[in-house]
């Protein structure tokens, strides 16, 4: 039989953690009504900016902008969006398996380079021996539309100047907050067949262009590459606080019943003692009679 | 003519105007309604807007700007109106602007085109919240 005070200590431990597992929990909630109003917010911008290409993109050859040409895919660059924290449950692992999956399918020394946003990805594909040419630390503390834009015009470089022959990302879609799906997702060369889908076809009024065409998609389709970025870092951030959630939830909920186990086993703990030291004082005056 | 502004962050403006001043990347320009479908590059500048024989005065960063059947359609970076322009802050940007300028000429790893930028983002804010520098 455990003794009394061992137990008693187990219990308070375990008390000790389920509150903090419930404290995560909570800040993770609030966390993720954060990221939920910033995905929010920057819909009707998105909305704008796919329309407008749309508009344009009827009309557009993959010639006309270096950043639409496709080129034979010799190279491609990988960035994956993770944590800096960790107890979220698999939403680090998922990515981390998924950017394995796409070096094993695309074979051949410098085929792929990875870019990692958050300290977890960076751990994991460092420590298995895989090239990480771009790590962006802290990403979380303010995650800002300015800050990815920053990463996404370098990246956009670097394309251009011939670094890389495609750009891909590789994030958690949040569905909701108990279930996020790890997506692949191509940014560069741009595909602008879905902006041209949802403006529809039909509207081929004839724009007048200031300055040039040229430049109006200089700056129209960087944008459009910074804004994919910042809503797969949106969702991203959306997925781990949703997988935080749920996972110290659980924790939460493991806590409980373990504490309640534990007093169970306590109690009885505690009666047998009892039953024993009165046998002990029954016993005791029997043999003194 | 319904005009909307949109920046990233939020939508800034979506509202039945008169006209619409914007300054585009070959000058300041003025939309009617009724004016022909257009796409232009936007400079940091003020954009002005009337409705009801009142004007409305913006700071805007680059962005873009499409004129689609009376429909104006603003894509900024950021946007301010005047009252929520941090005037300090603003000032303190424009003199860290000027600054860098004036190293420009000793250092060269001062990129000027982005020294340049500041500087104009800043004079404009200022301008649009209502104080007068010089």
């Amino acid at each position: 039989m455990a003794n009394l005070k061992a137990i008693r200590k187990r219990i308070q431990g375990v008390r000790g953690t389920l509150q903090l597992t419930r404290a995560m929990k909570l800040v993770a909630a609030a966390k993720l009504r954060r990221a939920q109003e910033n995905a929010l917010a920057l819909r009707p911008y998105a909305a704008n900016l796919v329309e407008v290409i749309g508009h344009v993109a009827g009309r557009l050859d993959a010639e006309e902008h270096p950043l639409l040409a496709s080129r034979p895919e010799r190279r491609s660059l990988l960035l994956c969006y993770t944590s800096d924290r960790g107890l979220c449950g698999a939403f680090n692992l998922n990515v981390g398996r998924a950017a394995e999956d796409f070096f094993r399918q695309h074979p051949g020394e410098g085929a792929v380079t990875a870019a990692v946003i958050g300290k977890k990805g960076n751990e994991y594909l460092t420590r298995r021996d895989y090239p990480v040419e771009h790590y962006f630390k802290d990403m979380f503390a303010d995650v800002s539309f300015d800050r990815i834009s920053r990463i996404g015009s370098e990246l956009t470089r670097e394309f251009l100047s011939g670094g890389y022959d495609s750009l891909y990302v590789l994030y958690n879609w949040f569905r909701s907050a108990g279930s996020q799906r790890v997506t692949l997702q191509r940014v560069l060369p741009l595909d602008l067949s879905g902006c041209a889908e949802r403006t529809g076809t039909s509207d081929r009024t004839e724009h007048i262009f200031e300055p040039g065409k040229t430049e109006i998609l200089d700056a129209l389709l960087p944008m459009y590459v910074n804004i994919s970025l910042y809503q797969a870092l949106l969702e991203s951030v959306a997925s781990e606080m949703g997988a935080r959630m749920t996972a110290m939830d659980s924790a939460t909920r493991n806590a409980g019943e373990l504490i309640q186990k534990l007093t169970l086993l306590y109690n009885k703990a505690r009666q047998d003692t009892i039953t024993k030291d009165l046998m002990d004082i029954v016993g005791g005056a029997e043999a003194l009679r | 003519m319904r005009l909307t502004i949109v920046t990233p962050r939020k939508e800034v403006l979506s509202r039945d105007v008169d006209s619409v001043t914007l300054p585009g990347a070959v000058g300041e320009m003025t939309v009617l309604p009724g004016h022909a479908a257009l796409m232009s590059v936007l400079e940091v500048g003020v954009a002005r807007w009337t409705a009801g024989g009142e004007m409305h005065e913006l700071a805007l960063n680059r962005g873009f700007v499409e004129v689609l059947n009376d429909q104006v359609r603003v894509m900024t970076e950021t946007c301010e109106v005047g009252g929520e322009i941090d005037i300090e802050r603003a000032q303190k940007a424009a003199e860290r602007a000027r600054e860098r300028l004036a190293q420009a000429s000793r250092d060269a790893g001062i990129d000027v085109t982005r020294a340049e930028y500041a500087l104009k983002r800043a004079l404009i804010r200022l301008k649009v919240a209502g104080t007068t520098e010089h």
